[in-house]
C-alpha cells in the first residue's frame, strides 16, 4: 500500500513511519492536515483521512513515502502510545507556544520515546501557533536549548498561517533518509546481524504489477 | 498428469493463476492438493491435542508461511516441467522479493484456511489473560445504555448520532441500549466471519469508513475524524461489537497480512483496534455505570 504505491519509475523508495503527539489543542492535526492538503500539492493527495496521512515526496532523486499517524492526545489514553509509536521513524511532537502545560506534555514524551526507541528515532518539537506571537508562554530561548539538549530539532510553525510547516517535513524526511543510510551501510559491512535491522525502514521495489490499484494507496482493492 | 501440467502453463497470469490454484489445492487428486492434504494433517498432529502449547505459537506461525513457501516452490516446480516439456525454459531465477509477495499475497490465503482451527487456538492461549480482562471490560460496558456509553467513553457531544435512538413511548433517551454506530458495529463484527487476514482488514476499514459516515451524517457534512476524536469512537464501536478473543484475532492479523501493509492504512486502522483491546481491559473500563437516572429498560 503506501509503500507500493509508486509510480511507474522503476527503483527503490523509503517508507517512513511518523508518529504524531501533543496534547489536544495544540492543532497537531491541522498542521499535518495543512502539509498533506497544501496547495501547491493538490493533485498528490492520497488519503483522505485525518488520522492517518499519507504523502510521497521526492528529495535529490530519493522517493520516499510518508506515512503519518496521527495519535489521541488525552491524557487519558497516554498508555497506548507504545502501541502507536513502535517502528516509527520518527517522531513530530507538537506544543501550543501559549501554553506551557503543552510543553511539558512534549518533555514527557521525548523522555518516554527515548526510552523506548533510542536514538534511531528522529525527533522534531514543534512550537504551533505562532500567529499567536504576543501570547507566547513558552521562551524561544528554552525551547531551543531543550530540544538540543536531548538531540531533536526544534521549529517554529503556524498551521493557520502556513508557515514552516513544509520545512518542517522536508528536513525530518532528509534526516530519516541519513539514518536510513546509516543504517543500510552497517547493514552492507555485514557488522550487524541482519535480523537486526530496523522493521520500519523498508526498502521496497516497486512492483510493476501492483499500478493496476489504481495508484491509490489505500487498500480498497 | 498432463492434464495438470497443460493446466498449469495455460493460467499463468495473475487471476488465472489464482483460480487455478485454488482448485489444485482443494483437489485430493492433484499433487499440489496432496500436498496440502500432507502438510494439513502433519499440522494437525503437531499442534492439536497435547501440541496445543501457547509456546508453539511463534513455532506454528511460522510453520504455517512455510508451508506457503513449499507449495509456491512445488508449483513453480510444476511449471518448469511442464515448460520442459515444450522445449522452453523457465525465464530466470525468481527474485524472492517477487516471490515473497506472491506467497503471502497468492498462496497464503488460499491455505490458511486448511491450518486455522489449531493456529487461533495457540493465539487464544497465547493471549488468554488479556482476552479475559477485556471481557470483563466488554461485559461491563454493555450495561450501559448507549448516551452514559458515549458519556463515558467522552466522545464530544456534538458527534453523538442522538437522532438513531428511537424512543418508544416508555423509554427514555439516557436508556437505549445498541443503537448507536449500528452499522459500523455490524461491520466490525462481520471481521471473525473470514479467515482470511486481508479480508478482516477490509472490515476494519469499512467499520472506519462507517463511524465517519455517521459522523458526517450527524454534523451534515463531510467530517474527517482527528485521532482524539476516533479513538473513543473506536473504542465504543469495539466494545459493542462485543468480538471474543479479539486479542487473539488481532495478532493472529498482525502475523499472517501481507507485509506490504506494514506502515499503511491497514497497519494504523488494526493499531487502532489494538489500542482499542488495550483501553478496554483498563480497570477504570469495568467501572459499573452509575445508577443515577438509570434503570434498566
Amino acid at each position: 500500500m503506501a509503500a507500493a504505491g509508486g509510480g511507474a519509475a522503476a527503483g527503490r523508495a523509503y517508507s517512513f513511519k511518523v508518529v504524531l503527539l501533543g496534547e489536544g489543542c495544540v492543532g497537531k492535526t491541522s498542521l499535518v492536515l495543512r502539509y498533506c492538503e497544501n496547495k501547491f500539492n493538490d493533485k498528490h493527495i492520497t488519503t483522505l483521512q485525518a488520522s492517518f496521512l499519507t504523502k510521497k515526496l521526492n528529495i535529490g532523486g530519493k522517493r520516499v513515502n510518508l506515512a503519518i499517524w496521527d495519535t489521541a492526545g488525552q491524557e487519558r489514553f497516554h498508555a497506548l502510545g507504545p502501541i502507536y509509536y513502535r517502528d516509527s521513524n520518527g517522531a513530530i511532537l507538537v506544543y501550543d507556544i501559549t501554553d506551557e502545560d503543552s510543553f511539558q506534555k512534549v518533555k514527557n514524551w521525548v523522555k518516554e520515546l527515548r526510552k523506548m526507541l533510542g536514538n534511531e528515532i528522529c525527533l522534531c518539537i514543534v512550537g504551533n501557533k505562532i500567529d499567536l506571537e504576543k501570547e507566547r508562554h513558552v521562551s524561544i530561548q528554552e525551547a531551543e536549548s531543550y530540544a538540543e539538549s536531548v538531540g531533536a530539532k526544534h521549529y517554529h510553525t503556524s498551521a493557520k498561517q502556513n508557515k514552516g510547516i513544509e520545512e518542517l517535513f522536508l528536513d525530518l524526511c532528509k534526516r530519516m533518509i541519513e539514518t536510513a543510510q546509516v543504517d543500510e551501510r552497517a547493514k552492507g559491512n555485514g557488522s550487524s546481524q541482519p535480523g537486526a535491522a530496523r522493521r520500519g525502514v523498508q526498502i521496497i521495489d516497486d512492483e510493476p504489477q501492483v499500478q493496476s490499484g489504481g495508484g491509490g494507496c489505500c487498500s480498497s482493492g | 498428469m498432463e492434464n495438470i501440467l497443460e493446466e498449469v502453463l495455460q493460467n499463468r497470469e495473475p487471476e488465472a493463476l489464482q483460480q487455478c490454484l485454488r482448485k489444485a489445492l482443494s483437489s485430493s487428486l492433484h499433487p499440489l492438493g496432496k500436498l496440502l492434504r500432507t502438510m494439513m494433517l502433519t499440522f494437525q498432529a503437531t499442534y492439536a491435542g497435547i501440541g496445543a502449547n501457547k509456546h508453539l505459537q511463534g513455532l506454528a506461525q511460522e510453520e504455517v508461511k512455510q508451508h506457503a513457501q513449499e507449495l509456491w516452490a512445488a508449483y513453480r516446480g510444476l511449471l518448469q516441467v511442464a515448460l520442459q516439456r515444450k522445449g522452453q525454459a523457465l525465464e530466470e531465477e525468481e527474485d524472492t522479493e517477487i516471490r515473497d509477495l506472491q506467497v503471502h499475497r497468492l498462496v497464503l490465503p488460499l491455505i490458511l484456511p486448511s491450518f486455522y482451527s489449531e493456529l487461533f487456538t495457540l493465539y487464544l492461549l497465547l493471549h488468554e489473560k488479556e482476552d479475559s480482562l477485556y471481557s470483563q471490560g466488554i461485559a461491563n460496558l454493555s450495561l450501559f445504555p448507549d448516551t452514559k456509553l458515549l458519556e463515558f467513553l467522552d466522545v464530544q457531544k456534538h458527534l453523538w448520532p442522538c437522532k438513531d435512538l428511537t424512543l418508544t413511548s416508555d423509554q427514555r433517551h439516557s436508556l437505549v441500549r445498541g443503537k448507536c454506530f449500528l452499522s459500523a458495529t455490524e461491520c466490525l463484527q462481520k471481521m471473525i466471519t473470514t479467515v482470511d487476514p486481508r479480508e478482516k482488514l477490509e472490515e476494519l476499514e469499512r467499520t472506519y469508513r462507517e463511524i465517519e459516515a455517521t459522523v458526517s451524517r450527524v454534523l451534515g457534512q463531510e467530517h474527517k475524524l482527528p485521532m482524539d476524536d476516533l479513538l473513543p469512537l473506536l473504542i465504543y464501536v469495539a466494545s459493542r461489537a462485543r468480538i471474543q478473543h479479539l486479542g487473539a484475532e488481532i495478532h493472529l492479523i498482525r502475523d499472517m497480512m501481507d507485509p506490504i501493509y506494514m506502515g499503511g492504512l491497514y497497519d494504523f486502522l488494526l493499531t487502532a483496534l489494538e489500542s482499542c483491546y488495550k483501553h478496554i481491559q483498563r480497570g477504570d473500563m469495568h467501572q459499573l455505570p452509575s445508577s443515577r437516572d438509570f434503570r434498566e429498560p
